[in-house]
């Protein structure tokens, strides 16, 4: 099961334990998720998302 | 970084550095379109795959191991096979939602195939907070009064109506 949606760090213990894939799109937050994951002895399946790279788009669909 | 994915730019190096990262296992790449079933934006639909199809080839071209790509939600599903790459992501579909695209392209053919729920029972694992005000969304619970009864309210709502309409195969849309 992969989660597209964002993850906060301080819940990715969840993913984790479940074993629920998470989608990453910045270092920090890849950065988070591994020390989360080592923590729990365990290894986090995970898929970058590629943004459209339209700042027009984006920025219509966010207002 | 994008509010909706890393740029292409940094892509390759975030699939790096999650390749080099032992408690990180990269399993794919994808992108999600914002308006696939949109005709008029059907050009930015086939300029964001190509752009996810360069950065899959770049970040390859790097020795990175890119095991899946996918990108099409339901809409881009529909529309044909040239968005498909290695999996498909059909969502909302599944609950009988036909998109515009469906709707309004007398050309597409499509035929009805029976589904029924995978699962029953679902564990729920997190919850967020919902303001008061989100319950305004659901007339039937909008005499719920606190937080805690507004959430609790939407949830079994939410529970009730999927499972009921799940089994009966009745058009869904949330």
């Amino acid at each position: 099961m992969l989660c597209m949606g964002f993850i906060p760090p301080n819940q990715v213990h969840l993913a984790v334990h479940y074993g629920v894939k998470a989608s990453v799109a910045e270092s920090s937050i890849a950065e988070a998720y591994a020390a989360v994951a080592r923590d729990a002895g365990r290894v986090l399946d995970v898929h970058v998302k590629v943004g459209d790279c339209s700042p027009a788009l984006e920025s219509t669909l966010t207002h | 970084m994008g509010r909706f994915g890393v740029s292409l730019d940094d892509a390759a190096n975030l699939a790096k550095y999650v390749t080099d990262t032992p408690e990180l296992a990269m399993e794919g790449m994808y992108t999600h379109f914002s308006a696939a079933d949109d005709d008029d934006m059907l050009y930015h639909v086939e300029h964001q795959v190509q752009n996810l199809d360069s950065v899959v080839e770049s970040t390859r071209a790097q020795g990175i191991k890119v095991p899946m790509v996918h990108c099409a939600n339901s809409a881009a599903t529909m529309r044909g096979t040239q968005f498909h790459r290695d999996m498909v992501r059909v969502g909302i579909s599944l609950y009988v939602w036909l998109c515009n695209l469906a709707r309004h392209s007398p050309a597409l053919t499509y035929s009805v195939v029976q589904v029924r729920p995978a699962t029953r029972h679902w564990r729920c694992c997190s919850a967020r907070g919902l303001p008061p005000s989100a319950v305004m969304a659901h007339p039937s619970r909008a005499s719920e009064a606190s937080a805690q009864g507004a959430q609790r309210g939407v949830w079994q709502h939410i529970h009730g109506r999927a499972r009921r309409e799940l089994c009966s195969g009745a058009y869904w849309i949330w």
